[in-house]
């Protein structure tokens, strides 16, 4: 018996070396060449830049490592978990638990299927079975994660409430549970299983029913942590500084236990989010069986332009080598209309073997649960043989462990990368991910890069506890759920919770007596706040395609820019044009349509810099504007001069002293008040100035383009008459000294092409580094005229008569963290954006690096070539930097 | 810092501008922003001085009002007495003395309120009518009951006893007062009490940790009742909402009276230290809901007691057949129903509600030629194809099943099938229809063997 399992695991590792010798030629002969499973370290095969399959790399397998189950652990849970299989916990689930049972506030990195669940429902149900009145609250990002778990819990709650005789409850709790029921959950529940936004609306401003709840709370468990980045992690800082403070009203003190997908500030992030030290616990104790990962690029079809083949095609090619084989995949699409699009693909040209139904599948949101679940038992029973699937399969609903991961499109970053290559993967035998590149820049950029992309660290969720509007509103809903005591303080905000609750006195939100402030308004705050936006003043999106309904919120800030006439709006892969938009009444009119293209708003975009938290300025002699100059003269360290801090050659890359100060970049991104001293930044070595603090940013819409899906060629525009729209947000800028301008053997209007370039090309690069959306990032160049740029583009040549900005600013009123990390990643910003360029096939200029040729001018990219070169040289002239 | 503060402002008035650019600190605020807050000014148009707490001066001003100490601190309380021999519209207020705690006000509750309590408590015998007026509608911990009123019938006289939260901080002493008047003897009447009122008393409890009585006494909402007595008819407007009773059934009709919108905002103002003057209309508002409360539970009270002879129109005999029928007294409830079915003065809509409302009690009563009776003075009524599908199924079961007349099942079954709206209806009659065929096939067939 075992005999032949241990044979068809061979004959699948035989077809899965067949498959990747034919995606290309030459990765064929790179398999080969690498060690087999018995190798130590992970190898990689760098192939060519030009070449399809641009690297493979093989990563070796791993034993398991199991520890034993720690003292705390209550016998009756061993002895179910017996039953059910487990022996004895991995190493990482044992130390998690010990943790946890010690109350030792415990965030757990697990890769995929390295069986997590284990790290906080261990902890969870050993200590209900000791307390019985003890209760636990568990946050998932979404509604269908916590039904997803809901299952597993329960099944093994009832297996252990079984031997010890109890009932243990455990429920889920979100905008779907019945009113009747509740009630009953508020009573009998030990483990609640909901997400932040019930939290935060439904849960913590009716506390006093949740009282026996939060008496008893013993676990605060939060998954997915990583999913709490930017403006949700903000929000959600916010929500647990709520939450603790009304388990202080009641008395408990609940242990934090995270679990994250890999990330680089795992403890950080969990740190900063509840504002309590924690353990971390990194390494993963669960067996893995070798994989080989792929990077694959299109072959270009048009040197000129630098259009590639369309990525969805490749994407299928490669699918069907594999599917042919018989092995069972996963295909991950970056939209749900190329989800629909791959699905048919693969339909139409896989050959079913004869009695498989259904053997391709597709799978995103939008479809309904049942069908959903009918796909994973499918795909856990072998039946279905290939799914093509948005995000939504990323995050930890069990789908079993599939044979390989194709990808089209790089997912945005790399620890969601590394998330998705996860489902492709058995404890034992081999596995393949292979990432097929579109022509996106991010794309571009790891596919030429693979050295960055598998050594670098992962990214860094960043969050802004501390933006205004954020912790305004979270102030309010504080407020509601319990007055404030004189002196009290919201969190561990440097923000005054006095000041606060003072401008909140003015306007007849609260009042302050008797030694504390109570709410004295008729709302209930937390209905007008969403976690998923900074602010409440949303335009709503109806569609009259046949009747009227709301699809769709858009927040104030981008309405203008995403909802204007005649613009394209996309929701879950379908199309919309914008009819009307009713700017007073918060309304856009959408009707369903048929294109091939999307819009892309053109913007006059004018930032003044109100104030400079930091700045360094390369090139000596420019003003400071706060004193704190005294950086941008630092002594010469001749060690730092040849340094690049972005060229990858070791591992972790990350200077020591940004990774400190990122853990907090709210606090230095805020207030003037709390900036730490620079004391610990690398000196600058060259001649570029950087800078950030907060700006007001002023826009308005003056005109779109309309952009042709996959190739990004610009077929139409039009012209748009909108109000002007004003913000006050963080942004980091980049200073081009005037020397360094005059310098530059170009006219005026080709420099100007050439920051601009640039300028598109770091917004990219920028995106990479801090894992977040294009959109959360503004753009705007100046080139030293002050003359408002637009579409992120300025207008005025660059003379040289000043010194021209770059401004990457963060794209939320108030700002959500970007800015302080930005600047500390100045050096690798400009480093790899010379990369990105550099490496870039096209020979004038492609979406893919500075911009399309058309928009951007002849020489943009030698010119933003030239121009990096002589930025990133030591501040007194010597010789060029060797790219 | 003067620029956060201003951010602050900006942020929290929603007017996300540049005002931190270009403001300097000390700058005058927006003017067109003065109306929208809640600073309370004094007689010179300044700033009134919060500190200048209302207890002193305040209390004597208000008639009726005393400052009652508990354990847990001082409360605010106000009573007055509407005497028994005036009037309120056209009733007197004496009328609310003689509700009696009898069976037709379990008609009234549809529940027994005099329940036995099995804890040894002596049994209730006083109703207490209650009301509460909140900082909100919202819910949630942050909207709190800064007025409780109650009102009983006592010497002669209704008489209010209104509970004040002076400050937010007094919320316990008004809910340690509000336990001791009430006691363990009372039967609480309200108006829409048990989806709001309680509930608001049960979340307030929790919040200051202090249970409240009121929450586990007999309960009569009399909103309920009111829906079944007065929906129907002109009465009542769909909502029953008080005012709107008290006005029609009553004749009472308020001068000047707070809208219930402006009330939280009059709470905010006074505790900001503006004064019992803008208060006293609210403390007006509550006591006069109270009175209507209880007025209309009397004359609710008198109606069932009086029965269907009484009733002042066969709409609200409808009414009363609700009633009755919800607490089980069935012989009651059928002619009035009876009577609504047949009065050509009535809308057909209402007609239509009685032989329907006749037509179902007499089916669960097994009186099924009455019942057929009833769903064929509906059929006669028309209306909504709902409501005849209904009678057409009840028809065609009646016929099949007990009558054993087949034909006239067969008519119904066809005509059901003709007027069904949607598949599922049609396929119902549809199937109805074929089995009905068959059985006629067989009756047919089995004919001749008979005749020979």
């Amino acid at each position: 018996m075992s005999g032949t399992l241990a044979r068809l695991s061979g004959n699948k590792d035989q077809a899965l070396q067949d498959a990747l010798g034919h995606l290309a030629p030459d990765a064929g002969r790179a398999v080969q060449a690498l060690p087999g499973p018995e190798g130590v370290a992970a190898v990689h095969a760098q192939v060519s830049a030009d070449k399809v399959v641009t690297a493979v790399r093989h990563i070796p397998a791993q034993a398991a490592r199991y520890a034993p189950w720690p003292t705390d652990v209550d016998p009756r849970l061993i002895e179910a978990l017996a039953a059910r299989g487990i022996e004895q916990p991995y190493s990482h689930q044992a130390e998690a638990m010990a943790h946890a049972l010690a109350g030792r506030h415990v965030v757990v990195v697990t890769p995929t299927a390295s069986g997590k669940t284990l790290c906080y429902n261990g902890a969870v149900l050993s200590t209900v079975l000791r307390e019985p009145g003890a209760r636990a609250l568990f946050l998932f990002p979404t509604k269908a994660l916590a039904q997803d778990q809901l299952a597993e819990l329960q099944g093994l709650a009832q297996i252990v409430g079984q031997a010890a005789q109890r009932d243990i409850g455990v429920f889920t709790y979100d905008g779907d549970t019945p009113n009747d029921a509740r009630r009953a959950i508020r009573a009998r529940a030990n483990v609640v299983l909901s997400n932040p936004d019930m939290l935060h609306a439904g849960v913590l401003p009716h506390h006093p029913r949740w009282a026996r709840l939060f008496e008893n709370l013993r676990y605060i468990v939060i998954d997915e942590l990583h999913a709490y980045r930017g403006v949700f992690g903000s929000h959600l800082a916010n929500v647990l500084r709520r939450l603790q403070r009304i388990c202080r009203h009641y008395g408990s003190n609940p242990t934090f236990i995270c679990t994250s997908a890999t990330i680089a500030n795992p403890k950080g992030l969990a740190e900063q989010l509840t504002e309590q030290p924690f353990e971390l616990v990194a390494e993963s104790g669960a067996p893995r069986g070798e994989k080989f990962f792929v990077l694959l690029n299109p072959p270009v079809v048009n040197q000129a332009l630098g259009i590639r083949r369309s990525y969805l095609s490749e994407a299928r090619r490669v699918a069907l080598e594999f599917m042919r084989r018989n092995l069972q995949l996963i295909v991950f699409a970056q939209s749900r209309l190329a989800t629909e699009i791959l699905t048919t693909y693969l339909k139409d040209a896989y050959q079913a073997p004869p009695g498989a139904t259904e053997a391709v599948r597709g799978y995103r949101g939008g479809y309904l649960p049942l069908r959903r679940r009918e796909i994973e038992r499918g795909l856990r029973e072998g039946d279905v043989r290939a799914v093509v699937s948005t995000n939504a399969l990323e995050l930890g609903i069990d789908i079993g462990a599939l044979d390989v991961c194709v990808m089209a499109g790089y997912p945005g970053t790399i620890a969601s990368t590394w998330q998705r290559a996860g489902r492709a993967g058995r404890r034992s035998g081999r596995s393949a991910a292979v990432l097929v590149a579109s022509s996106a820049p991010l794309d571009q950029f790891i596919v030429r890069h693979p050295t960055y992309f598998f050594d670098a660290s992962p990214e860094h969720a960043l969050i802004n506890p501390e933006n205004l509007h954020v912790l305004l509103n979270h102030v309010k809903c504080a407020a509601f759920e319990l007055p404030f005591q004189d002196g009290e303080l919201f969190g561990k905000t440097p923000v005054s919770t006095e000041d606060v609750l003072q401008v909140l006195s003015e306007e007849g939100f609260v009042h302050g007596a008797d030694g504390q402030w109570n709410w004295t308004h008729e709302s209930y705050p937390a209905d007008a706040i969403s976690l998923r936006a900074i602010t409440s003043d949303n335009f709503v999106i109806v569609d009259i395609t046949e009747g009227s309904r709301v699809i769709g919120e858009t927040d104030y800030t981008s309405a203008l820019s995403t909802l204007h006439e005649k613009a394209i709006y996309i929701l879950e892969g379908a199309l919309f044009q914008v009819e009307r938009l009713d700017i007073e009444g918060r309304k856009a009119y959408v009707r369903s349509v048929e294109c091939d293209y999307y819009t892309d708003a053109i913007t006059y975009t004018k930032v003044n810099i109100l104030d400079e938290f930091e700045s360094s300025l390369g090139e000596a002699g420019q003003t400071s504007s706060d004193g704190r100059s005294g950086v941008s003269n630092p002594a010469r360290n001749e060690a730092d001069v040849d340094r690049h801090p972005g060229d990858n050659s070791g591992a972790s890359e990350q200077p020591a002293a940004a990774d400190t100060d990122i853990e907090v970049p709210g606090q230095a991104a805020f207030s003037e008040r709390a900036v730490p001293p620079d004391d610990g930044l690398v000196p600058q070595p060259n001649r570029a100035g950087r800078s950030h603090g907060d700006v007001h940013v002023v826009s308005r819409v003056v005109g779109f383009k309309k952009i042709r899906f996959y190739t990004n060629e610009n077929v139409g525009s039009g012209d748009l008459d909108l109000p002007e729209q004003q913000m006050h947000t963080t942004s980091y800028w980049l200073t081009v000294p005037r020397a360094v301008l005059l310098e530059l053997p170009w006219s005026p209007d080709d420099r100007r092409d050439g920051i601009s370039g640039l300028a598109a090309a770091m917004r990219s690069v920028a995106q990479l580094l801090l894992m977040c959306d294009r959109r959360d990032l503004g753009v705007s160049v100046d080139t030293g005229t002050g003359e408002a740029g637009v579409g992120g583009r300025p207008t005025a040549p660059a003379t040289g008569d000043a010194d021209a900005h770059v401004f990457l600013y963060d794209n939320y009123p108030g700002g959500i963290g970007f800015s302080a990390p930005l600047f500390r990643m100045h050096d690798q910003l400009l480093t790899q954006t010379g990369q990105l360029i550099a490496s870039c096939p096209c020979e004038v200029g492609c979406p893919s690096c500075v911009g399309p040729v058309g928009d951007i001018g002849p020489r943009a990219k030698r010119v933003a070539l030239d121009l990096l070169t002589r930025l990133q040289a030591p501040s007194a002239p010597v010789d060029d930097v060797p790219f | 810092m003067a620029s956060t503060l201003n951010r602050l402002r900006d942020i929290a008035r929603g007017t996300p501008g540049s005002a931190s650019a270009n403001a300097t600190a000390g700058q005058a605020e927006p003017t067109g922003k003065r109306e929208l807050t809640y600073v309370p000014v004094d007689a010179n148009g300044l700033p009134a001085d919060p500190r200048d707490h209302f207890v002193d001066g305040v209390v004597e001003a208000v008639e009726g009002a005393r400052i009652v100490e508990t354990a847990h601190g001082a409360c605010m309380v106000i009573e007055h007495r509407f005497e028994g021999h005036r009037s309120h519209g056209r009733v007197r207020v004496e009328q609310c003395g003689e509700i009696a705690l009898d069976e037709t006000l379990d008609v009234l509750a549809g529940r027994a309120l005099r329940g036995d309590r099995v804890d040894g408590a002596p049994p209730p015998r006083r109703l207490v009518y209650f009301d509460l007026e909140t900082t909100g509608l919202s819910g949630g911990a942050g909207m709190v009951a800064f007025l409780a009123g109650v009102g009983e019938w006592r010497d002669d006289a209704f008489v209010t006893t209104q509970f004040l939260m002076p400050s937010f901080t007094t919320e316990p002493a008004l809910l340690h007062a509000l336990n001791d008047y009430f006691g363990d003897d009372a039967v609480l009447v309200t108006y829409n009490g048990r989806t709001f009122d309680v509930p608001v008393m049960e979340m307030r409890g929790e919040m200051q940790r202090v249970p409240q009585v009121v929450c586990d006494l007999p309960h009569l909402d009399l909103l309920h009742a009111a829906r079944r007595l007065w929906r129907a008819s002109e009465a009542g407007d769909r909502s029953c909402r008080l005012t709107h009773l008290e006005e029609s059934v009553l004749g009472v009709g308020r001068v000047g009276d707070v809208g219930g919108f402006e009330i939280p905002a009059r709470y905010f103002q006074f505790v900001r230290g503006g004064g019992m003057a803008g208060l006293e209309p609210v403390l007006l508002h509550n006591r006069l809901d109270l009175l209507s409360l209880a007025a209309l539970t009397a004359h609710a009270q008198r109606l069932v007691r009086d029965g269907r002879e009484q009733a002042p129109s066969n709409a609200t005999a409808f009414g009363l057949g609700a009633l009755y029928e919800r607490s089980g007294w069935i012989e009651a409830a059928l002619p009035c129903y009876q009577a609504a079915a047949d009065d050509h003065w009535q809308t057909r809509e209402l007609r239509r509600s009685a032989a329907r409302a006749l037509a179902r009690l007499l089916r669960r009563q097994r009186r099924y030629e009455e019942a057929a009776e009833a769903w064929q003075r509906l059929l006669q009524l028309g209306g909504r194809p709902q409501i005849l599908r209904e009678a057409r199924e009840a028809l065609a079961i009646h016929h099949e099943h007990r009558g054993g007349q087949l034909e006239e099942a067969r008519r119904h079954a066809v005509a059901g099938v003709e007027q069904a709206i949607g598949r599922g209806e049609r396929d119902d009659f549809s199937r109805r229809l074929a089995r009905l065929e068959r059985k006629l096939a067989r009756v047919s067939a089995e004919m001749p063997l008979w005749n020979e």
